[in-house]
C-alpha cells in the first residue's frame, strides 16, 4: 500500500481515538500496535514489550522524576511566594511585570535540565499557581510556560542535541555551545512579545502592587536568597565536577529538601505528599513517553517517516526550499510524534540530503531543535501540552490555544536562523579558533 | 520476494554501518532481488542491549551487536575486551579464528546464526596527564563502562568511575574523570582534544561487532537467498576488516595533528601486559578447557 | 468489599512506586558521595534505570485511579449524558483490551528472559527477569483498575478516575 495512504490512516486513527477520550498514552501505544499489525509483518506483540521495557528502564530518563519531585517539594514551601515577593518590586515598572517569570525561570532551569518535559513540570508546579493567585491573565500564563519550557531543548544540556549529535555525527559540545545564543534570542522574543502584549492589554494585567521604599525593597529581595542558592548548588554541582548533568537533578532534590527543612515546611506528611504527587506526574509522563517510543518503533517498521523524508529529498529543491519543506515535514510529523522520535526516525535519510545541499550540520542541528520544539506544543500530540493540561486542569484545546502565539514566535525564530545563520554558528566558531 | 528488517546500534557515519549498507546491497544483488534488507541504524528500532533479544525472538530478522555487551551472558564474548591480549589486526584475526566456532555454537543454541564479525580499531588511552609507567595511573579517575574495564581499572590501581558515553566531555571538563580508553576514531568524533591532552596509542584491545540472523527466518529463505546472505557476509567480513584498518590509520593520523600523540613507553607496556596476563588467566580459569582452545591460535 | 481490597492494593502499589522514586534519588546521591570518596557503587546507573521502570509501572494503576493520566475530553464533553456514558464504556473497553494485550506481552517478556537465562549487561551480573517483573505486575494491576472502573460505569457509578481526580490548580 502507498505510504502516504498508510500515514493518513494512522493519523485518522489517532485523531479518532484521542477525540473519543482514550487516554493519550493508551492511544499512542494502541496506534503503534494496530498499525504494526496492519502494515508490517513484524511480530507486534513481542516488539511492544521489548521497546517499552527498553524505553522505561533507561538511565538517561532518571533525571525526569527527580526534577518533578524537586518541583513538588518546592511547591509545598514558601519558595514561590518569596521569589515573587522578592522580584516584584524590581519588575514594577516593566511592562507585564511578573508575567516574565516563566521565561526567566525556564531559561535558568533549562541550563540544568536536558528535557523540555521536565522543565514544564518543574517550573509549572512552582510558578503557575502563584501567578494565577496574583491575578495574571490565565491564558498568557499557560502560553508563556508552554513556549518557554521548550527552551529545555535549546539551552544546553539537551537530550535532543545528544540524539541529533550521535545520529548526524556532529560534536555534541559544539551543538551545546551553538544553542546558547539562539536560546537567549528566544527568551528575548518571548519576553518582548509578553511586554508588547501587556502594553496592548493593560486591563488583563493585575494592578501594580504599591511601590515600596528602598529599605523594604532590599529586605524583600533577601527573600530570593534560597532560590538563588538552590540554582547555584545545582548548576555549580555540574561545573565543579560534583555531579554529571543527569545527577544534578538529585542535587536539586537534596537542595529542595534542605530549603523545606530550614523554612519549616518539611513535615512527615508534606514529604509523603511530595513523593506521591511526584509519582503521579512522573508515571503519567513516563507512560506517555513509553507509548510514544513504541509508536516511534512501529513507524520505523512501517517506514512512513523515512519515506516521507526521502520524498522531500527527491524533489530536487534549492537549499532554501529544502529548509521550508523540511520545516513543514517536521511540523506535520510533530503533530503526531514526539521530538526525539522524529530525529531518530528521519536522521538516516535527512542527514545525507542536507549534506548534499551544503547545509552546515551544526547550524542544522540548532534549526532542527527549534523546529522540533514546536512539536512539543502542537496538538493533538504535544508532550508539553499534556503536562500543562495536568498542571492547570484546562482542556487540550485551551492549552494549545494559549500556546499558539509562542508557536508563531518559534516559527519567527526559525526564520531568523535562516536569514542570520550566524546566530547559531558565530559562538562555536569563535570559541574554537 | 522477502523483506528483512535489520536493527543496528551505531549511526550512519560509522564505518560498521556503511559496511552493513554495502552488505545489504550485495545480498539484494546476489539473491537476484529475492531478499531485501532494510537497515535501521542508530538504535532507531531497538536500544543496543535489546537487539540480541529482538533477533532471537524474530522481532527483526537480522541485527548487529558489540560482542562485549554479552560478556555477562557468556565468557566467550568477554575475551573480546580483555586488555592487552590482542594488540594488532594480526593477533585479532587469530583470536577471532579461535573464538568463531564457539560464537557460532552459542548463537545456534539461541536459535541464531552468525554471519560475520568486524573488529573496532584498537583502543588507546586518552588522559589529562602524562602516563609513562603504570604507577602514573594510580589514583587517576578512569572511565569504566562494564565489568572488564572496571576490573582493569582496579588492577591499574586507578579509580574506576562509571560515566555514560554521552556525558564524557562534561565529565572530563569538570574533573569527574581524568582518563578513558577508546578508539582514535571515537576520540576524533567526540573532539577529545577539547577535554583530554594526551593520546596513548596502546591498542589495548579490539572488540568486535557481530552480525547475526534469526535461524527460523533464515530457514524460510530459498536456498539461493540463503547462499546470497552467506556469500555477501563473507565479502563484508573481508571488506570490514580492511575498512577497520583504514579507519585506524586515518583517524590516528588525524588525531596526531589535534592532540599530544604518544606511543606508550616500554615500561608502561610491560606493566599493562602484566595486567593483561592476570586478566587472561582469571578468564581462562573461569572458562575452563574451552578457553585454551579459543586462545590456541594466539599462542 | 472487593472494591476495598482493590483500593488497598492500588494504594500500596502506589506507595511502592513512590519508594522506588525516592530510591532513584538515594542511588544517585550515594553515587555522588562514593565518587567524592574516590570509589564507586557498581552498576548504580543500571539500578537507577530499573528503579525508574519499577516506579513507572507499579504506579500505573495508582495514578490512573487518581485521574492523573491525561485524556482529551473536549469533544465527548459536548455529548448528552447518556451518550457520554456509552462512549466512556467503549473507551474503557478499548483501553482494557489494549492494556490486557500489553500485560500478556509484558509477562511473556519476563518469562522469555527467565527461559533464556538473560542477565544484566553492567558490572554486577544478575538475571534480568528480576527488574522486568515490575512491568508484569504493574501492567496487570493497571488492567484490574480499568476493569473495576468499567464495571463501575456499567453499573451506573462514577468511575474512580473521575471521582478521585484532584484539581491541582485549585489546591
Ligand atoms: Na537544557
Ligand atoms: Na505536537
Amino acid at each position: 500500500m502507498d505510504v502516504s495512504l498508510i500515514g493518513l490512516i494512522v493519523a485518522v486513527m489517532m485523531l479518532f481515538l484521542l477525540a473519543s477520550g482514550v487516554w493519550v498514552a493508551v492511544t499512542l501505544m494502541s496506534v503503534g500496535l494496530i498499525s504494526m499489525l496492519l502494515f508490517s509483518h513484524a511480530p507486534a506483540a513481542t516488539i511492544q514489550a521489548t521497546v517499552i521495557w527498553g524505553q522505561s528502564s533507561s538511565w538517561a530518563l532518571t533525571a525526569l522524576p527527580l526534577f518533578i519531585w524537586m518541583g513538588e517539594i518546592l511547591y509545598r514551601t514558601r519558595l514561590a511566594q518569596d521569589m515573587f515577593e522578592g522580584l516584584s518590586p524590581w519588575l514594577a515598572r516593566f511592562p507585564g511585570r511578573l508575567i516574565h517569570i516563566n521565561v526567566v525561570s525556564c531559561g535558568i532551569f533549562a541550563a540544568v535540565s536536558g528535557s523540555s518535559a521536565a522543565t514544564t513540570a518543574t517550573i509549572g508546579r512552582i510558578t503557575v499557581p502563584e501567578l494565577l493567585k496574583r491575578g495574571y491573565h490565565e491564558s498568557t500564563v499557560i502560553g508563556s510556560l508552554a513556549g518557554s519550557s521548550t527552551l529545555g531543548f535549546l539551552i544546553p544540556p539537551s537530550i535532543i542535541m545528544i540524539v541529533y549529535g550521535v545520529a548526524a555525527d556532529v560534536s555534541i559540545t559544539r551543538l551545546f555551545i551553538a544553542g546558547v545564543l539562539p536560546g537567549a534570542m528566544l527568551m528575548i522574543l518571548f519576553s518582548g512579545y509578553l511586554a508588547i502584549w501587556s502594553l496592548l492589554n493593560p486591563s488583563k494585567t493585575p494592578p501594580p502592587e504599591p511601590s515600596v521604599p528602598i529599605l523594604q525593597r532590599i529586605r524583600e529581595t533577601a527573600k530570593l536568597l534560597p532560590i538563588v542558592l538552590l540554582m547555584i548548588a545545582v548548576i555549580g554541582s555540574i561545573y565543579a565536577g560534583v555531579a554529571t548533568a543527569t545527577e544534578a537533578a538529585a542535587v536539586g532534590v537534596v537542595g529542595a529538601l534542605a530549603i523545606a527543612l530550614v523554612t519549616g515546611s518539611l513535615t512527615k506528611q508534606s514529604f509523603i505528599d511530595s513523593v506521591l504527587g511526584a509519582t503521579k506526574t512522573s508515571v503519567m509522563v513516563s507512560f506517555i513517553l513509553a507509548g510514544a517510543a513504541f509508536l516511534s518503533t512501529a513507524m520505523g517498521f512501517t517506514g512512513i517517516p523515512r519515506e516521507l523524508s526521502a520524498w522531500v529529498g527527491s524533489m530536487g529543491l534549492s537549499k532554501f526550499e529544502l529548509l521550508i519543506a523540511l520545516t513543514l515535514l517536521f511540523v506535520v510529523l510533530g503533530c503526531f510524534l514526539d521530538g526525539i522520535s522524529i530525529v531518530v526516525l528521519t536522521a538516516a535519510v535527512i542527514m545525507p540530503i542536507t549534506q548534499q545541499a551544503g547545509i552546515d550540520p551544526v547550524w542544522f542541528g540548532i534549526f532542527l531543535v527549534v523546529v522540533i520544539e514546536m512539536s512539543q506544543i502542537t496538538p493533538p500530540v504535544g508532550i508539553n501540552l499534556f503536562i500543562l493540561q495536568s498542571i492547570t486542569d484546562r482542556n487540550l484545546w485551551e492549552v494549545a490555544k494559549a500556546a499558539f502565539p509562542f508557536f508563531m514566535l518559534l516559527i519567527l525564530a526559525a526564520v531568523l536562523l535562516i536569514v542570520f545563520p550566524e546566530i547559531a554558528t558565530w559562538l562555536p566558531n569563535t570559541i574554537r579558533q | 520476494q522477502t523483506t528483512w528488517n535489520m536493527a543496528t546500534p551505531y549511526p550512519e557515519a560509522e564505518f560498521h554501518t556503511q559496511n552493513i549498507n554495502q552488505f545489504a546491497q550485495d545480498v539484494n544483488k546476489l539473491s537476484g532481488g529475492e531478499l531485501t534488507i532494510k537497515v535501521h541504524s542508530g538504535q532507531s528500532l531497538f536500544k543496543h542491549p535489546e537487539i540480541p533479544r529482538a533477533v532471537r525472538s524474530g522481532q527483526v530478522e537480522i541485527g548487529e551487536t558489540i560482542m562485549s555487551n554479552l560478556s555477562n551472558q557468556s565468557p566467550l564474548f568477554q575475551v573480546d575486551s580483555i586488555p592487552f591480549l590482542v594488540t594488532s589486526y594480526d593477533s585479532a584475526r587469530k583470536l577471532w579464528d579461535g573464538q568463531r566456532p564457539f560464537v557460532e555454537a552459542y548463537l545456534k543454541d539461541q536459535g541464531m546464526r552468525l554471519i560475520y564479525a568486524i573488529p573496532w580499531p584498537g583502543q588507546g588511552f586518552f588522559t589529562k596527564k602524562e602516563i609513562n609507567k603504570l604507577a602514573d595511573l594510580e589514583g587517576v579517575r578512569f572511565r569504566t563502562y562494564n565489568s572488564t574495564t572496571e576490573q582493569m581499572a582496579r588492577l591499574m590501581k586507578a579509580v574506576p568511575t562509571t560515566v555514560e558515553a554521552v556525558e564524557i566531555p562534561q565529565a572530563f571538563s569538570a574533573g569527574i574523570v581524568d582518563a578513558m580508553v577508546t578508539s582514535a576514531a571515537t576520540g576524533l568524533r567526540t573532539e577529545a582534544w577539547e577535554f583530554a591532552d594526551y593520546y596513548y596509542d596502546i591498542q589495548a584491545w579490539m572488540p568486535k561487532n557481530m552480525i547475526y540472523v534469526n535461524e527460523r527466518a533464515f530457514q524460510r529463505l530459498s536456498p539461493k537467498a540463503q547462499q546470497a546472505l552467506i556469500d555477501a557476509g563473507k565479502e563484508a567480513e573481508v571488506r570490514g576488516w580492511k575498512l577497520s584498518e583504514e579507519v585506524f590509520s586515518d583517524t590516528t593520523a588525524q588525531l596526531k595533528g589535534k592532540m599530544n600523540y604518544q606511543l606508550p613507553s616500554e615500561e608502561l607496556m610491560k606493566g599493562l601486559a602484566q595486567i593483561g596476563d592476570v586478566m587472561t588467566a582469571t578468564w581462562a580459569e573461569a572458562v575452563g578447557p574451552d578457553g585454551e582452545k579459543m586462545l590456541a591460535p594466539l599462542r | 468489599m472487593l472494591s476495598k481490597v482493590l483500593d488497598r492494593l492500588f494504594t500500596w502499589s502506589g506507595y511502592l512506586a513512590g519508594i522506588f522514586l525516592v530510591l532513584i534519588g538515594i542511588l544517585v546521591v550515594a553515587q555522588i558521595i562514593a565518587r567524592m570518596l574516590n570509589t564507586q557503587i557498581p552498576s548504580v546507573d543500571e539500578f537507577a534505570g530499573y528503579s525508574l521502570a519499577a516506579s513507572s509501572f507499579l504506579g500505573l494503576a495508582y495514578s490512573f485511579r487518581s485521574g492523573s493520566h491525561i485524556r482529551v475530553t473536549l469533544i465527548t464533553d459536548k455529548l448528552s449524558q447518556p451518550v457520554q456514558r456509552v462512549v466512556l464504556i467503549l473507551v474503557l473497553l478499548f483501553a482494557l483490551t489494549m492494556i490486557s494485550i500489553w500485560s500478556y506481552n509484558a509477562i511473556y517478556l519476563v518469562y522469555e528472559s527467565w527461559l533464556f537465562n538473560e542477565v544484566s549487561t553492567g558490572i554486577i551480573k544478575y538475571p534480568i527477569w528480576i527488574p522486568q517483573i515490575s512491568m508484569g505486575i504493574g501492567v496487570v494491576l493497571f488492567c484490574l483498575a480499568l476493569l473495576e472502573d468499567l464495571i463501575r460505569v456499567v453499573t451506573g457509578k462514577t468511575p474512580n478516575f473521575e471521582k478521585n481526580q484532584e484539581r491541582m490548580a485549585e489546591d
